[in-house]
């Protein structure tokens, strides 16, 4: 199975993605990218959503990718992988190929859940043979940290400022994974960097389907999200840890529930590390609102164990 | 680059690559790694490594990885195209 050492020996072999790029110091996104990419066994072709690893991956003349590599616009990332697909499946129709190639688009939030949302959705419902990957950092962080459909309620961004009349994102977030399995594709996943395993062998399990596959992997931003840089990996742990984000997986509409933490930490120990909460614990702490942030989780979480139909206190 | 080996194994850094965001030194199981003076990786001790390649995977900036050595002992490193340590 794809622990570490496999990743890394299969990396050995093919350098896929590499160093040569600009991300911020401690960011999530490229130990996403690398688990990915790493797990694939058979050649890829990469499109890429604008975006911060778009942006910092190919600063003119160089570029991080070495493999074929595409992008286009900030919402057709979706679009664009089903047309390499398709065009893919006419040449081997034709005999011209014979290689079996997989196909990955790699996207952030901001081209997933609110600007690339309609392409995908057209993608995934024409059934297309390729793995979506959502690098969700909760907001679009190449800008400059502005609000997206990803941001979780009370954060704070530059375009959810906070104040005294506001508490940063008033919205919650709103549940990609969920409108994404509601398309009935053969595979959809939450993942998180925190979570190696967990990520590399869904990507594994997502690339060997005749269809389109889907996973929201949760990177951390440290800029964004004001933590240390060398928390990145910790913070999502957290994450899972806490429940807020869940790790399942839909399998032609069978959910399953990939971890359940041993104990359920309060969505608090998530919150405070982060810069972005700052407001919620200081000058004085704002208990109402942090209890309606727990409720939801809560809520989420019980919904999430019906679907999975895990009684509450089981271990998987 | 500095190259460190123990036997057939050979964890090697590069300190130009590195952007010092400590993820590596956070999240080695022996805690063998450090930033120095100027915010760089380096290696405190290479005896404990066990060469679990977590800093390797886990760096954004390919900084820091494993390699198995062609020979044990002090001859160079193979490094795939990367340059002889």
């Amino acid at each position: 199975m794809p622990n570490t050492k496999v990743l890394a020996i299969r990396e050995e072999r093919e350098k896929r993605f590499t160093g040569a790029h600009a991300l911020c110091a401690g960011c999530g996104t490229p130990i996403a990218v690398r688990a990915v990419l790493n797990a694939i066994e058979e050649p890829v072709v990469v499109v890429t959503a604008t975006g911060c690893l778009e942006v910092a991956t190919t600063r003119y003349p160089t570029t991080a990718w070495n493999v074929p590599w595409l992008h286009v616009a900030f919402e057709n990332a979706a679009a664009v992988a089903s047309g390499i697909e398709s065009a893919y499946r006419v040449l081997r129709r034709r005999g011209v190929l014979s290689k079996e190639i997989r196909f990955v688009a790699f996207a952030g939030d901001g081209g997933t859940y609110d600007i690339g949302l309609q392409a995908l959705s057209g993608a995934l419902e024409r059934g297309h043979r390729f793995l979506y990957v959502c690098c969700d950092n909760e907001a679009y962080m190449n800008t400059g940290n502005q609000r997206s459909g990803a941001t979780p309620i009370a954060a704070q961004t530059t375009t959810a400022p906070v104040g005294e009349e506001s508490f940063g994102k008033i919205q919650r977030r709103k549940d990609l994974t969920e409108i994404v399995v509601a398309h009935r594709i053969p595979y959809v996943a939450q993942a998180s960097i925190g979570d190696w395993y967990d990520l590399a062998s869904k990507v594994r399990k997502a690339i060997s389907q005749d269809g389109p596959s889907f996973i929201n992997v949760m990177t951390s931003c440290p800029r964004g999200w004001g933590h240390d840089s060398n928390q990145t990996v910790k913070i999502t742990r957290l994450a899972i840890e806490t429940c807020f984000w869940p790790l399942f997986e839909v399998e032609d509409g069978r959910w399953t529930l990939n971890y359940i933490p041993e104990e359920k930490l309060p969505v608090e120990m998530w919150l405070r590390p982060q810069k972005r909460f700052a407001h919620l614990f200081e000058p004085q702490e704002k208990t109402e609102l942090l209890r309606e942030i727990q409720k939801h989780v809560d809520r989420d979480w019980e919904r999430l164990l019906q679907r999975c139909e895990v009684s509450a206190g089981a271990s998987v | 680059m500095q190259a460190y080996k123990i036997g057939t194994y050979a964890l090697l850094v590069e300190p130009k690559r590195c952007k010092g965001c400590g993820l590596c030194v956070y999240s080695c199981p022996k805690q063998i790694l450090f930033l120095n003076g100027s915010g760089k990786i380096a290696v405190k001790e290479i005896e404990p490594c066990i060469f679990c390649r977590i800093c390797e995977m886990r760096c954004p900036d390919f900084a820091i990885w494993v390699e198995k050595a062609l020979t044990p002992g002090p001859s160079p490193v193979m490094t795939h195209g990367r340059g002889v340590a």
